[in-house]
């Protein structure tokens, strides 16, 4: 779309607030896994740590090369 | 009680359809998209209703769009189906579906509408979910041809565009459960193989 001179390009996001019950490590997992893994990959051009802790074996081959 | 002058002058007030739900997949020459193959499969949909025609937008969007003005809306997001530009998902293109939204777009901006649109809007051609749809990587350049062949169309007029609809929802509900969309298991492994397909796409 850049390529045909278009601007205003954006993206939807549908984000959730994790509010934890007793488990704060829970419920950052959750945010890094429901929210901040888009933003990371979108604008950081990475994956977050708490993502990359427990799903980087289940990620598909060569997924690292994607964001560069 | 909160009304509009409360809110800033250049905030924009909007509403959104999605292009499966509305159009009528029966017209217009529009292929198969993976909803059609759900709905066609017995037990999945309440009274085994379907899209086929669903609210008729593809010949009522004069009038539907003469509501969303009178509403008072600034801005309408709409969807492209990608099954009904191009009804393979890839190769041939369907001048129908092509035309139809061209004719949307001047629909709207004749009524002083911004066109909002959203090129993925969980309406994913029959065949390249026969492919791996969002599991297979490819799809990241599938879409970019779709792009190329819908904006090379309508994107001068375009107010603004997004590859995908709610992208958190998409992966978490519209994936992986199956009460919300065509059988897929709930597993890790598959979710986050999608989104690893979003990335690319997003930036192309």
């Amino acid at each position: 779309m850049r390529s045909l001179s278009m601007t205003n390009l954006g993206a939807v996001c549908n984000f959730e607030y994790a509010n934890p019950a007793d488990d704060a490590a829970a419920a950052g997992r959750y945010d890094a896994i429901y929210n901040r893994f888009f933003m990371g990959g979108i604008f950081q051009k990475s994956y977050p740590d708490l993502v990359l802790e427990r799903l980087e074996p289940h990620l598909p081959k060569g997924w690292d090369t994607d964001l560069i | 009680m909160i009304q509009r002058r409360h809110f800033p002058e250049e905030f924009l007030f909007g509403t959104a359809t999605s292009a499966y739900q509305i159009e009528g997949h029966a017209h217009g020459g529009a292929g198969r998209t993976h909803w059609d193959s759900f709905a066609a499969t017995p037990g999945n949909v309440v009274r085994a209703e379907h899209g086929q025609l669903a609210c008729d937008h593809y010949h009522l969007f004069e009038q539907d769009l003469d509501l969303v003005a009178a509403a008072g809306f600034d801005t309408y997001r709409f969807s492209t189906s990608c099954a009904r530009v191009m009804p393979e998902g890839r190769g041939a293109v369907n001048q129908e579906g092509l035309d139809f939204y061209d004719r949307l777009t001047d629909a709207m901006l004749e009524r002083g509408l911004k066109p909002a649109a959203t090129l993925y809007h969980w309406e994913m051609p029959s065949a390249l979910e026969d492919q791996g749809g969002w599991r297979n990587r490819d799809i990241a350049n599938w879409f970019g041809d779709f792009t190329d062949v819908i904006m090379g169309r309508i994107g001068d007029r375009m107010y603004s565009v997004a590859p995908s609809t709610s992208l958190g929802a998409l992966v978490g509900c519209h994936i992986l459960k199956v009460h919300m969309r065509p059988g897929c298991a709930n597993f890790v492994r598959r979710r986050v193989q999608c989104i690893m397909c979003f990335a690319p796409m997003e930036q192309r």
